[in-house]
């Protein structure tokens, strides 16, 4: 089967080029944020509505939260944090050089992942779950 | 209308793959056409735009809370780049799960307005985007287009000519 053909664009590079560091790390920033939002609702089997009514909320604003282009304030953000129960600021100045120790177990063999990708932190959970990637082969581990 | 299905590069990544339309006697896409014609009037909103479709290719994929959807017919695909709170520019898509968007055109979004049918421009970049979708939805259903295992690319024949499907 024939795949498509990669397409360069002078315009798109032009203008995303014309794009400054800052601003595009904001922007990436808050789809981010809201993609972790939108985690925690789902984390906690609840959909916009539970979140809406949990904070007194409209379920449109809820909708523009999740879309990616909202700038929150802080005192949103907390009340975001408490009610879904999920970490989205970060208070603690995080040391220069950190040694973290974990006992790592091979639980299974996995047939594809994506090479030394994770989910979760270290500082999440005790338990994290880490893809390996090793001459091809991917296991899934996890620390205790 | 002649066209045919081609990847972004700038804008692809490892969470999704953006495709656009190339217009054969145009020679350039429906996103390079979007882009021309509101580059002098909203070029802050359109580098917006770029960064946040590059966060979806390269970083969160094309989750369904980052568009405005069901702008087209039940089960088409077609929805809008979420719009900005006071943004002026619309921008039309066809969205395939999380891992595949086709960007489209659109226009200027005069606040006036309530629904597509109201604005001659976006009322054509919409309907061509429902007519696209038909187009590959036939194409898939005679298992001349498909995705790729991976589910991040079209595959097979990927050129249109609106004559031949008549």
């Amino acid at each position: 089967m024939s795949k498509a053909e990669t397409y360069n664009s002078k315009i798109i590079d032009e203008l995303f080029d014309s794009i400054s560091p800052e601003k595009e790390e904001k922007i990436r920033k808050r789809m981010l944020l809201a993609a972790r939002i939108d985690k925690g609702i789902k984390a906690k089997g609840w959909k916009k509505k539970d979140l809406a009514e949990a904070l007194n909320k409209r379920r449109s604003e809820i909708t523009r939260w999740l879309s990616g282009t909202h700038n929150f304030n802080s005192d949103t953000l907390f009340d975001i944090e408490r009610v879904l129960n999920i970490g989205l600021v970060t208070l603690n100045d995080v040391p220069k050089e950190q040694v973290i120790k974990f006992h790592l177990v091979v639980s299974e063999k996995v047939e594809s992942a994506n090479p030394m990708s994770y989910a979760g932190t270290l500082n999440d959970t005790s338990l994290i779950d880490l893809y390996y990637g090793e001459k091809s082969q991917f296991y899934a581990v996890s620390s205790n | 209308m002649r066209y045919r299905l081609v990847k972004i590069n700038k804008l692809s990544g490892y969470e999704a793959s953006l495709y656009s339309i190339y217009l054969e006697d145009e020679q350039r896409t429906l996103f390079e056409r979007f882009l021309e014609e509101n580059k002098n009037s909203f070029k802050s909103e359109l580098k917006n735009i770029l960064a946040r479709l590059n966060t979806i290719g390269h970083y969160t994929g094309a989750s369904e809370q980052f568009f405005k959807l069901r702008e087209g017919k039940p089960g088409d695909g077609v929805c809008a780049l979420f719009d900005i709170p006071k943004s002026n520019l619309r921008l039309y898509c066809i969205r395939y799960g999380s891992l595949v968007v086709i960007l489209g055109g659109g226009g200027f979004k005069p606040k006036s307005i309530r629904a597509l049918q109201e604005d001659p421009k976006l009322e054509e970049e919409n309907f061509l985007m429902r007519q696209i979708s038909r187009d590959i939805r036939k194409r898939m259903d005679e298992k001349e287009i498909s995705f790729s295992d991976d589910d991040m690319d079209f595959e097979g024949d990927l050129n249109f000519n609106d004559e031949d499907d008549e």
